[in-house]
């Protein structure tokens, strides 16, 4: 193992081969732009998780994962709503940065949601990532979950995962709710708009910008990079409010029918990953499972307060109003129905 | 308009990929007193980082971020990363190292460098450089070994600490 700066991953040849690369990137970007048609948002069913006409949202507090999901969607009255639309459900976990649960999802939480999936009837369940593309060796797609240890687990455990390049124009599809104040679409990941069961498997953590990070935020790696990349130029100290704005477009886009949050553990004081001064709080011991993400993150933004004195729910509010005005959820827990129980 | 965006953006990212393997000031695992090398170092520059953090990289390009180091040791079963900041100027680190750390966690932990340690994770600023020494898992419970890394890490920093203990 070499120290020098002559060990840099791409030498001439391969900056050569990179530089190829962006170009018909770019090449191909402009295609795409240009021969692109915006659609509408995906269409999803009304959420089937509902008591007396108000959103259900349980809350399962334990210590053993298998026990604490069985109980969750038993209480949620089981999964056969899913079952009916399709017999596959694509996962969504939150993989920021290659660094272990709870700045990332948990490899043994997909597969504890897999196996409950399977047993109500599904035959077939994939993991969806995209953190990393084919130009460049050293951010291959596959290389954070490779690090993580999901790419394995998962494979190993019957759940494929399908590793895809953020920067690949095909992977992608605009789509605009003509309800955004924003006029421009947002180019969502092509799997995510025609899976007919999404289900996205969030962690709880405070975010330097946005403040923090649950349902809605996690769906920022459901889009193209140059989304991601545009929001953050513009918005570069969160203050303008243009990211609170466009996360809610982009988990407009998603749309997933079911959200099984893993709060066994939170990520509090800062993130979205650790380094910053981020505190990890070990034995929290919850999971949360809705249809509804708006009250997802209007009950995890309280679980973060508990845990969190820098943390306050004025943080979140502008991102949760915006969502509930866009139809995404209720806000307001007191139009949820919240199910606490033990396992 | 929208077309000539997406190019633009997908050619920038695509020539900024060039993630490197620069060690930096962080030596070999063997330097640093009977550590294993786990992976080759990296870095990363302002137009990189995002492909490290996808999220987060704003808290430390808007303080001055210049290059970030990273290596990965190990001891035992232990695995720790290193992440060293080299900023453009002494105040960007001491600015990170007063937002992150936590002030009642903080000890003297090399030259009279007060550092801030947790059972996971030790954060400290020098010169210009803030650094971070972390228990790859962040759920692990205290280890010597983390701190003999800190101490033997920061020790190596050229440049004042930013902070030292009271007399």
């Amino acid at each position: 193992m070499s120290d020098s700066s002559d060990s840099r991953l791409l030498d001439r040849r391969g900056f050569v081969l990179l530089g190829a690369g962006a170009l018909a990137a770019a090449s191909a970007a402009f295609k795409w732009g240009r021969t692109l048609t915006t659609r509408a948002c995906k269409s999803a069913p009304p959420n089937p998780f509902t008591a007396a006409g108000k959103p259900l949202l349980v809350v399962v507090e334990g210590e053993d994962l298998h026990a604490m999901m069985r109980a969750g969607i038993e209480a949620l009255g089981g999964l056969d709503p899913l079952a009916r639309l399709s017999n596959e459900a694509l996962f969504r976990g939150n993989y920021v940065m290659s660094q272990p649960y709870p700045v990332t999802t948990a490899p043994e939480f997909v597969l504890a949601v897999a196996a409950e999936m399977k047993r109500a009837g599904l035959s077939k369940t994939s993991l969806l990532d995209t953190s990393g593309t084919r130009l460049s060796e050293a951010i291959q797609p596959e290389y954070m979950l490779r690090r993580l240890g999901v790419l394995d687990k998962l494979t190993q455990g019957g759940v494929p995962v399908l590793a895809r390049d953020f920067l690949d124009p095909d992977e992608f599809v605009f789509v605009r709710n003509p309800a955004w104040p924003i006029a421009k679409p947002v180019a969502v990941h092509r799997l995510l708009h025609e899976a007919p069961i999404v289900v996205s498997l969030p962690v709880v953590k405070r975010h330097g910008w946005v403040n923090f990070t649950c349902a809605l935020k996690m769906h920022f790696g459901s889009v193209a990079m140059a989304d991601r990349m545009l929001v953050h130029s513009k918005d570069s100290d969160g203050r303008s409010g243009l990211m609170q704005q466009r996360l809610v477009h982009f988990a407009d886009a998603v749309r997933p029918q079911l959200n099984i949050v893993d709060a066994r553990a939170i990520l509090a004081r800062n993130g979205p990953g650790l380094s910053g001064g981020a505190e990890v709080v070990p034995g929290v011991n919850k999971i949360i499972l809705s249809g509804d993400m708006v009250a997802v993150d209007a009950w995890c933004a309280r679980l973060m307060a508990q845990h969190d004195a820098t943390f306050n729910l004025d943080m979140i509010a502008p991102q949760l109003k915006h969502a509930a005005a866009l139809g995404l959820g209720r806000a307001d827990l007191d139009d949820v129905k919240v199910v606490e129980i033990r396992a | 308009m929208r077309r000539v965006g997406v190019a633009a953006v997908a050619c920038s990212l695509a020539f900024s990929l060039c993630a490197c393997r620069e060690a930096g000031p962080l030596p070999s695992g063997e330097a640093l007193g009977g550590f294993v090398d786990i992976d080759q170092p990296e870095s990363y520059t302002g137009a990189t980082l995002y492909t490290y953090m996808d999220g987060g990289a704003d808290f430390y390009v808007n303080q001055g971020f210049s290059v970030l180091y990273v290596r990965r040791y190990g001891r035992g079963n232990e695995r720790f990363i290193v992440e060293l900041y080299e900023m453009k100027d002494v105040s960007g680190a001491s600015r990170i190292y007063q937002s992150s750390r936590r002030l009642n966690a903080e000890k003297e932990l090399a030259g009279a460098c007060l550092a801030s340690i947790t059972p996971t994770e030790i954060l400290a600023a020098r010169g210009r450089y803030y650094l971070v020494v972390r228990n790859e898992d962040p759920l692990a419970s205290q280890s010597d070994a983390l701190i003999e890394l800190g101490r033997n890490v920061l020790n190596r920093l050229p440049g004042p600490c930013a902070f030292a203990p009271k007399k």
